[in-house]
């Protein structure tokens, strides 16, 4: 169990050092640094990032048992919060500003989905197993989904969905169930588009393309297919990516951050990148093996399902495969939320290894 | 349960990704390195033309005109940047330092263009680029141009570039250059007169020659918007005025349509626009850019009495036919206040014309504060017009409460009686005296002045009229004393018989610790008005002033057969 953890650190560790070089080279511009400061806040993220995961291991994960359904009332509060009282970045709410710090609730969401999920689906019961661990959980991954997707984040309220769906078909419970659900919700999905209004059609449209607007997804995908392709096999070399540096890419260090790691690295880089990701993915799901516990393993199903989920949405759209949504890559992104709620479902995976 | 399903789904996921990877950087990774060595995007801002802004009878005063902008880009003149701005200086005849500064003040990055000397003339901006050819090219921009200058500053305002607004944007590579009204009108309706910007984003090579198109949004242009506003109205008011610092106001009673609206001193909003003069309108002590007809507040003087008039008769404190006694001279606990003149027995209708202070000193302790106050906010000097300009200011009607509060001081008689001829702590703005004065003109409604006529071929709707709930007989009769003040033969407002316009109206002299303020409030024709009147004189000297001023007004446009 020891060498899980150490594994999963090491690969972490050279993530975080992978991240800060990356941020470095995306915050020069023609051979200027520029926004230092963003370079200085992802440091101290991982910094306290690792205060977290060390403390939050800790601390039982039986707790969050009880404690998701008063996390999932928090979650819709302040995504409620967020909409009246937020600030308003680029035409959306997502982030509280507290004490000069960025709180973006829908990354909390993403962690609340996956206790509640695992809370529900572990939850032993014998009668109405359909509507207890399927309709019920569902419903309230649902509504949380709206609300994020009204924010409008269209990317993490079809992880939320994702998740449920996912960790469902993992599950002990009948596939026919969750098929039941898709098979309804991909039906629904089409006529729904025709209830909407024309704007709200051409709203949906933008959020499929936010950082594009005003020209279409031709740009951000076309800047950021020629930044990984002319990386080819061995990749430019550590500040020599010339296509992030002459700031042909909107929220490079954010967002597109794979870019960066792709010209400099080439594909060699981005299949080491994909070898780390595998080992963190493969030895959280290797834990399961050891718990006893449902509660633990849907827990650890459900981080490794959002990690990659996050790594496959931001790769493939950052290639043109998928549509653009605005989803960070896991510990290599900027962003303090994002960060801090990886490193806390890691503590809690550290402490489900130990029991 | 699985865990070897999520492992397989990864192991899936992975491998599309790696899939993709794959083609990208090593299937297509030549093409796409060729593409990023030849990957210059010029980003070419599509400047939108603002609607234009017509007068009521289709009179442009504002509009786009094209001005011609010579720009560089940057990685096109890199190296020889210093000998291509030294011929330009010397080509157009301006110097080295303007190019400098504009090509450092509106550097967005090295493949956009960058302007480098705004609004040339034309057949200079051809000189130019026959002798620098391809090192600069030549941008036609819409620039705002207000035909009037002077005459509409206060109602228009002016725009700017939004560079402040968009200054997020400027690190996505668009130009910020979309112009945003600052004020008045261009403020105001900006939602219908912007109109889009359109970018179009274009690929070039090392040599600047044109690879690809990779996409365009076509610029929308804005609404165009009519107002109520007269320009030959407008001329009479702004030339009326002379050299008196002040406001006039000619509005329709019923509909609240706004004829004519001037504040002065007044300033020329292409100041602005080109970036001339501003420092000096700024600077202006008699500070120009103030709208002195919505923004600033004044004592309202006398023209206050037509309303402690209404207040009396609905109070029943008084009847038209009560009477008291003006000696000229009347004390209150000590302090004596006096009257312009003695007037001996008066009723309501001789107190109008007269303007008797002794009146309506008396009146308004029998009134009491409270009631005054009362009747000051049903007539809406307590708050905003809400006319269609941007940062109107809203009266004080002062109460026992406010100056407590404010003033850290009780209410005293003589604070009652200072109310009551409208001078003391009240302070009105001219929109809202033009607006308090129709109501006696429409038989006691509150109208909403306002400038927007029509957008496009769309008529605006305006709001409905808010009635004051004041019995018609009040207002018949505090009506009948306007107009004496008009008629006989000693009514303040004499002077204004002449015109055979017949006119109703109150005087207002308002002390101030400078020169008094001047006012006439009034409307006409008396028995179907059409057109009601404020005119407004800071430092006036006196109401005489703002009569002399309301004739002359009025017999001009008369003489130009306007009304």
């Amino acid at each position: 169990m020891s060498r899980i953890r150490l594994v999963i650190v090491i690969c972490i560790v050279t993530l975080n050092v992978w991240s800060i070089l990356s941020l470095y080279s995306s915050l020069h511009q023609a051979g200027e640094f520029t926004n230092e400061h963003i370079l200085y806040r992802q440091i101290a993220w991982i910094t306290i990032g690792w205060v977290v995961l060390f403390s939050f291991s800790f601390v039982n994960y039986r707790l969050y048992f009880d404690l998701s359904i008063f996390l999932y009332i928090l979650n819709l509060a302040l995504l409620i919060g967020v909409k009246l009282l937020g600030r308003e970045v680029m035409g959306a709410r997502r982030w509280f500003s507290f004490l000069g710090v960025n709180f973006q609730p829908s990354e909390f969401s993403k962690v609340v989905t996956v206790l509640i999920l695992a809370r529900f689906f572990s939850q032993s019961s014998d009668k109405n197993i359909f509507t207890k661990k399927v309709l019920f959980p569902l419903g309230l991954v649902l509504l949380s989904s709206f609300l994020i997707f009204k924010q409008p984040d269209l990317g993490t309220a079809l992880i939320c969905i994702f998740l449920f769906f996912l960790m469902g078909f993992s599950s002990s419970i009948k596939k026919k169930y969750f098929t039941l659900c898709l098979i309804t919700g991909l039906l629904i999905t089409p006529l729904g588009w025709h209830f909407l209004k024309d704007y709200q059609k051409k709203r949906l449209l933008v959020f499929l393309n936010p950082n594009c607007e005003p020209l279409g997804a031709g740009y951000t995908i076309l800047q950021s297919k020629i930044a990984i392709g002319s990386g080819k096999i061995i990749g430019k070399g550590f500040l020599s990516g010339t296509q992030n540096q002459f700031n042909f890419l909107p929220e490079r260090h954010t967002d597109f951050i794979f870019t960066v790691v792709a010209e400099e690295w080439g594909l060699v880089g981005s299949l080491f990148l994909l070898i780390i990701y595998y080992l963190i993915l493969k030895n959280i799901l290797a834990i399961t093996k050891e718990v006893k516990d449902d509660f633990g393993r849907y827990i650890l199903i459900g981080t490794a399902y959002l990690f990659f989920l996050h790594i496959f949405i931001n790769i493939g759209m950052s290639i043109g495969m998928l549509p653009i949504v605005g989803l960070p890559l896991v510990f290599l992104s900027y962003g303090g939320t994002h960060l801090f709620f990886n490193f806390f479902l890691l503590g809690v995976v550290f402490n489900i290894s130990k029991q | 349960m699985g865990s070897r399903l999520t492992v397989r789904v990864i192991i899936g996921g992975f491998l599309i990704i790696i899939f993709g990877l794959f083609y990208l950087q090593v299937v297509r990774g030549n093409y796409y390195l060729r593409r990023a060595k030849s990957n210059y995007v010029k980003i070419i801002n599509l400047p939108s033309i603002r609607g234009s802004i017509f007068d009521r009878r289709g009179i442009l005063i504002a509009q786009d005109k094209p001005i011609f902008n010579i720009a560089v880009i940057p990685y096109q003149i890199e190296g020889k940047k210093e000998f291509i701005f030294e011929r330009l200086a010397e080509v157009a005849d301006v110097d080295k330092e303007i190019i400098t500064i504009n090509y450092q003040k509106n550097f967005q990055n090295v493949f956009s263009p960058v302007e480098v000397l705004i609004d040339v003339d034309k057949s200079k901006a051809l000189k130019i680029k026959e002798v620098l050819q391809d090192n600069v090219l030549i941008r036609i921009i819409p620039q705002r141009y207000y035909p009037f200058s002077y005459l509409y500053s206060h109602v228009l305002g002016y725009v700017k570039k939004a560079e402040v607004i968009y200054r997020d944007i400027k690190r996505y590579g668009y130009s910020p250059s979309q112009r945003v009204g600052i004020n008045g009108i261009e403020r105001f309706y900006d939602h219908f007169l912007r109109g889009e910007d359109g970018v179009e984003l274009i690929e070039v090579d090392s040599r600047g020659q044109v690879m690809g198109f990779l996409g365009k949004r076509s610029k929308r242009k804005g609404s165009d918007i009519y107002l109520t506003v007269d320009t030959r109205f407008q001329k009479i008011a702004y030339q009326s005025l002379g050299n008196f610092r002040g406001a006039i106001i000619i509005m329709s009673p019923h509909t609240g349509e706004i004829f004519s609206l001037v504040s002065k001193p007044s300033f020329d909003p292409n100041s602005f626009i080109e970036g001339k003069d501003v420092e000096y309108i700024l600077k202006d002590r008699r500070n120009p850019l103030i709208n002195r007809a919505i923004q600033a507040r004044y004592p309202p003087g006398s023209v206050f009495k037509s309303i402690v008039a209404v207040a009396g008769l609905e109070e029943k404190v008084i009847n038209p036919h009560t009477t008291f006694f003006c000696s000229g001279k009347f004390t209150l606990a000590d302090t004596e206040f006096s009257c312009w003149r003695r007037h001996n027995q008066e009723d309501l209708y001789d107190a109008l014309a007269h303007s008797c202070n002794i009146y309506f000193y008396n009146l308004g302790l029998r009134l009491k504060v409270e009631r005054i106050a009362k009747w000051a906010k049903i007539f809406g000097l307590d708050r905003k017009t809400r006319i269609d300009l941007p940062f109107e200011g809203k009266g004080l009607v002062p109460t026992r409460i406010w100056k407590r509060k404010v003033k850290k001081r009780e209410w005293y008689g003589g604070d009652t009686v200072n109310l009551s001829i409208g001078q003391g702590y009240i302070e009105v703005t001219p929109i809202e005296v033009v607006v308090f004065i129709s109501a006696f003109a429409n038989q006691g409604y509150l109208v909403w002045p306002h400038l927007l006529k029509k957008v496009e071929e769309t008529n605006f709707v305006p709001e409905k009229k808010l009635s004051l709930g004041v019995s018609k007989k009040s207002i018949e009769v505090v009506r009948e004393g306007l107009r004496e003040a008009v008629t006989r033969e000693d009514g303040t407002a004499h002077l204004l018989s002449f015109l055979g316009l017949n006119i109703a109206g109150k005087t207002g002299t308002a002390q101030t610790r400078g020169k008094a303020h001047g006012w006439f409030a009034g409307f006409f024709p008396y028995q179907n008005p059409k057109y009601s009147v404020c005119v407004f004189l800071e430092n006036g000297g006196s109401s005489y002033q703002a009569v002399k001023v309301t004739y002359q007004l009025l017999k001009r446009l008369r003489e130009e057969n306007l009304i």
